[in-house]
């Protein structure tokens, strides 16, 4: 499946996927970062743990806990010499993003909605289901438009050559979680401070967190 | 058929070095050619544990816990993002192995031995295994408490202890509970993370001031969990779980 889907997104001889551009060259394929070009941007080594390490922080050297969040470090590229290395690549930057693309295209994409990612939860992430709808609503609006998958559990479509997302993930559980506590004591709203985690929603000044807020103050 | 081995670790949305004694794993695994694919998924990091099967196209997949405790975690979170019912699950045609973790398995001891000896044990010292441990989940300890009965019964130390982060006895009782001088302790942790390297130094340093900085009574080994040796305790377990 995979394997027919890059087929197909290579037929116009390159594509983009997430923040990335793909483009058929000579010699296989090379895979470029945000802002970057394969003449002038730094090269990764076409190796599993090369790319891991060059994707692993964002241009501001902050930790990447979700490899699909729109925060990909910008100027490098790798060159491909195979398809096989070429899957090898995008699989390590955006894992699954082509298994849930191909599924999605074949119509077998299981999805899981969120009221059922958040009610399974226990522990110290059972507070999360807690979440009210509306809650819930801005969270995935917030947290998915920093991510460059279309969350399919939302009820929406993805476009072509987008990535689906089948179900809420791990931070989204985490950050439902604050925000159910903010429904008992809303915090204070904060200037976003780049310098603290992504995934630092307890954080005042957390871009997420704080975007967060800002809904919950304007809609009252 | 076709085999997989997957590694589940933990991960974390604030450490990235959390997960990654888990990729190390992995990529010496597959250098080994034992299985058709080798992979990796977290409760808090991409792939998540909830959709780790959708990469893997084998028809029999063996799932190994790549943490030390049989408690919450290995018991309840990961069977229950891969909706997995016991030791053998089938899956859409699929046959899934869970083992148990690898702070279950007897081999462990011998890593545990290894980290001492490096951090400069000899034989006379006293070893102290330090667990995490927590006071909600009483099956957490188990694994510390029986990886330090084997490391006891292997006989290279005058004495072997154990002692916790987050439950009795605490990790600054180690020489309250030794009568050696010479201490040697090993973090029965799978990542050199938040704790080892950061918090239990510091704690560590508290709980032997006074003495004189020239005295080296007690020497601090790292996490069991970065030790190339792991990957042969996952293979044992594999192996084993094929037999089932």
């Amino acid at each position: 499946m995979v394997e027919d889907l890059l087929n197909q997104l290579l037929k116009t001889g390159g594509f983009k996927i997430g923040e990335l551009t793909v483009e058929k060259t000579d010699r296989g394929f090379t895979v470029m970062g945000p802002n970057s070009d394969s003449e002038s941007s730094p090269r990764v080594d076409c190796e599993a743990e090369a790319i891991h390490h060059k994707v692993r922080f964002d241009d501001k050297e902050r930790y990447r806990p979700m490899y699909s969040a729109m925060t990909m470090p910008s100027n490098w590229h790798l060159d491909c010499q195979t398809v096989a290395e070429l899957v090898q690549s995008l699989t390590t930057i955006y894992p699954l993003a082509l298994e849930h693309m191909a599924a999605y295209r074949e119509g077998g994409l299981t999805v899981t909605p969120m009221e059922q990612t958040l009610e399974r939860q226990s522990g110290r992430y059972s507070k999360a289901a807690k979440l009210s709808g509306e809650g819930r609503q801005i969270a995935a609006s917030t947290l998915c438009n920093h991510c460059i998958r279309t969350p399919v559990w939302q009820n929406e479509s993805v476009e072509e050559g987008g990535v689906p997302c089948p179900e809420a993930c791990s931070l989204m559980v985490a950050f439902c979680r604050e925000a159910a506590a903010w429904q008992d004591e809303l915090p204070s709203q904060a200037e976003v401070d780049a310098k603290v985690d992504f995934a630092a929603f307890h954080k005042s000044g957390n871009e997420i967190r704080e975007e967060y807020l800002y809904h919950l103050y304007r809609d009252g | 058929m076709s085999r997989a081995l997957l590694l589940v670790g933990h991960g974390s949305h604030l450490n990235p070095d959390s997960s990654a004694p888990v990729y190390m794993h992995a990529k010496e695994l597959r250098t080994r050619a034992l299985f058709d694919e080798v992979e990796a998924a977290f409760w808090k990091e991409e792939p998540n544990l909830s959709h780790a099967l959708d990469g893997i196209a084998s028809d029999d997949v063996t799932v190994v816990p790549i943490f030390i405790s049989s408690g919450y975690f290995t018991k309840e979170i990961v069977p229950r993002e891969l909706g997995l019912n016991d030791k053998l699950t089938e899956i859409g045609g699929r046959l899934i192995r869970y083992t148990e973790p690898i702070g279950a398995h007897p081999s462990l001891a011998k890593v545990i031995v290894q980290r001492a000896r490096e951090a400069g044990a000899e034989g006379s010292e006293a070893l102290a295994v330090l667990g995490h441990g927590t006071p909600r989940n009483p099956r957490s300890e188990q694994n510390v408490y029986d990886q330090a009965d084997r490391v006891a019964q292997l006989g290279h130390f005058a004495e072997v202890v154990t002692v916790f982060l987050d439950q009795e006895p605490q990790l600054g009782k180690v020489f309250d509970l030794v009568k050696s001088q010479r201490i040697v302790m090993v973090p029965l942790f799978i990542a050199d993370g938040w704790h080892v390297g950061q918090t239990i130094p510091a704690e560590l340093e508290g709980a032997v001031k006074g003495l004189s900085s020239g005295q080296s009574r007690l020497r601090f080994g790292k996490a069991v969990g970065t030790h190339p040796s792991i990957v042969d305790v996952v293979e044992q377990l594999a192996e084993e779980a094929y037999s089932w």
